[in-house]
């Protein structure tokens, strides 16, 4: 997103390319250390009317950012939480009445586009289609994968929300490319997509939608407004249309400027 | 002379009486065919049937799987996967095993009965135990059906064996759409209601046509299935008669037994095992029934599992005891005048070279 609506790179001198083909251009940098550990402040220089500034904290694992909070994920009960100190110092220095938007997290369930599995389906309210020939997998067993991924999001924004008022949004990862296939950029899962394939579009869209309901609802007991992913970069099926894909897990800027638009509307909910 | 002179000593009484030991009678002469190491089984029936599962696979007899936990699903829930071939629970009645065997090949349309149980899951009434942790919906438990069924259709259309353990001829019946239930709404799920259910207890002629359909079914997915056969010598737990359980329990048995022998006789490829008669019959002298004289204590199902093997399974042939003649009794002891006696009452006993010689 900040591709998409600042000039970030090139103030921080973090534009340097991918110098790892698996890797497309949002990850310029972002192994390399030129991403800063601490939130800086960019302009906003096109792609939204009333967003000006944005402090942005960037959580690259070159910066030295480990986990936000200790488990990461295994519980989600407050008294059992560590968070790091550092990300409560941070955190607690945003009080006030500055939205915050996060992005933590969020391509998790990305292995699930993997076909590697016996065939299998489940059921989902938001996709009617059901494989005739599968094992329908009871949804408990879907959530107990999808748990770990939802409180990967949902323990650092409780613990945010403990410490700090301020009106919080988180933004969900953008549904399944259409077309893996084409993807140039295969990240860490050139190895798996060899050997298993991809999964079939109902599977890998169901999955993301299960997981996109459960951590919507889990963020609303902690009064996080959630931003779906913009449905004009959804095709037909619900998967995330080619011109706005990039590597097998994200938006390009294209995405990203969509997003951006998407939470100032947010804002001007907030402000009305 | 007679015809019976020259017949083998497991035609006569005394001589298999005679053996050592359970494992020396040879119960299961007779026997149509055995079966090949590469041979692939399926069972379903009644409780007894997951006995006899548990130990064919312990002899490393292949025990297809055709509907089998799928990894996504957790080993330790109550999936209930691994009983049987396919997750279809205990099937008592000769006339439930039809019904799915009809359902599974497309002979007759689903049988979609669910109820919610009061924990919120839901339960599908053909098969109430067979999944023990239930599902999250209808929706759930009816695409589970369609699965399942699709699962029985594979098994039917790959096995080389199917052993089917006969239990029951009393059940009950949806009167509406005139279904089988495997157990009475109410026992497990559901709420029993007179005007929905209605008793039956199956007689010998609608048990022999179940299975005459039932076979009939199977052959023509897949000609070459052998059927064997097997009448669970466990006991009703109740009956819904107005009489003595010990008494329907033997006019249950006695119906599918003589089923089983008219079926045995019409098909080739459809042969009995004797397991009813190890267990039920005076030579056990009772030895093999648990406490309540219900269930088949462990030993039991082992000496079943062991003439099975000895006498179907090729592994097993080299270790089958050698057919002996009928040996006449040695001494005549005070005790043995009074049985010599007490037989001789017995006209039928004269059929018995052994007995004339005497």
């Amino acid at each position: 997103m900040l591709d998409g609506i600042t000039d970030w790179r090139s103030k921080l001198g973090a534009g340097a390319p991918a110098d790892d083909a698996r890797y497309g251009p949002s990850f310029s940098g972002w192994f390399q250390g030129a991403i800063p550990r601490y939130p800086f402040e960019t302009a906003v220089v096109r792609g939204t009317l009333s967003l000006k500034l944005v402090s942005a904290w960037l959580m690259s694992p070159a910066g030295g950012i480990g986990a936000l909070v200790n488990p990461s994920a295994a519980s989600t009960a407050a008294s059992s939480i560590e968070a790091d100190p550092e990300y409560v110092q941070i955190v607690s220095s945003w009080r006030g009445a500055v939205p915050i938007v996060s992005m933590i997290n969020g391509n998790e369930h990305a292995a699930t586009m993997l076909d590697q599995w016996p065939p299998y389906d489940f059921l989902e309210e938001t996709v009617a289609e059901i494989a005739p020939e599968a094992a329908i997998i009871d949804e408990a067993f879907i959530d107990e994968r999808i748990d770990p991924w939802v409180a990967a999001i949902y323990l650092p924004l409780m613990v945010l929300r403990q410490l700090v008022p301020n009106p919080l949004a988180h933004v969900l990862p953008p549904p399944p490319r259409e077309n893996p296939r084409s993807s140039p950029h295969l990240e860490l899962m050139g190895e798996l997509i060899s050997r298993h394939g991809f999964a079939p579009d109902r599977l890998r869209l169901k999955w993301y939608r299960r997981y996109c309901r459960v951590l919507a609802a889990r963020l609303a007991t902690i009064d996080c407004k959630v931003l779906a992913a913009p449905s004009e970069a959804c095709g037909p099926n619900g998967l995330l249309r080619e011109e706005y894909a990039e590597g097998l897990t994200h938006g390009n800027k294209m995405y990203g400027v969509m997003t951006a638009q998407r939470i100032e509307s947010w804002l001007r909910e907030l402000r009305a | 002379m007679t015809p019976y002179d020259s017949l083998p000593r497991q035609n006569f009484w005394k001589a298999s009486a005679q053996a050592g030991g359970a494992l020396e009678v040879d119960f299961d002469y007779g026997r149509k065919f055995t079966f090949a190491p590469a041979d692939r089984f399926a069972t379903a029936g009644s409780c007894f049937a997951q006995h006899l599962a548990r130990h064919l696979e312990t002899r490393g007899v292949e025990l297809l799987a055709a509907e089998a936990r799928h990894p996504l699903v957790r080993e330790d829930a109550g999936h209930g996967y691994g009983l049987f071939s396919a997750r279809y629970g205990n099937i008592y009645t000769v006339r439930h095993l039809r019904e799915l065997v009809e359902q599974a090949l497309g002979a007759r349309a689903p049988i979609c009965e669910f109820v919610e149980a009061p924990g919120g899951r839901w339960i599908d009434m053909l098969r109430p135990r067979a999944v023990p942790m239930g599902f999250s919906g209808a929706l759930h438990a009816r695409a589970d059906r369609h699965f399942h069924l699709q699962a029985v259709r594979r098994m039917l259309e790959t096995l080389d064996v199917f052993v089917f353990t006969l239990g029951l001829t009393e059940a009950w019946e949806n009167i509406e759409h005139g279904y089988c239930y495997p157990i009475v709404p109410g026992a497990i799920a559901g709420e029993h209601s007179s005007r929905h259910h209605r008793f039956v207890n199956y007689s010998f002629r609608e048990v022999a046509a179940d299975l005459r359909r039932t076979i009939e079914l199977l052959s023509a997915v897949n000609p070459k299935a052998r059927v064997l056969l097997t009448v669970s010598p466990v006991g009703l737990v109740a009956t819904a008669e107005p009489r003595s359980v010990m008494v329907s329990t033997s006019a249950s048995k006695s119906v599918l037994r003589a089923a089983v022998d008219e079926t045995v006789r019409e098909h080739a490829g459809v042969d009995y095992f004797p397991s009813y008669e190890i267990i039920t019959g005076p030579y056990g002298r009772g030895r093999y029934w648990t406490e309540g004289c219900r269930d088949v204590t462990e030993e039991g199902v082992r000496v079943v599992m062991e003439v099975f093997a000895r006498s179907r399974l090729p592994a097993a042939d080299q270790t089958a005891v050698p057919t002996r003649s009928p040996e006449p009794a040695k001494s005549a002891t005070p005790a043995s005048q009074l049985r010599a006696a007490l037989e001789a009452e017995c006209d039928e006993l004269f059929l018995d070279p052994s007995t004339r010689r005497r």
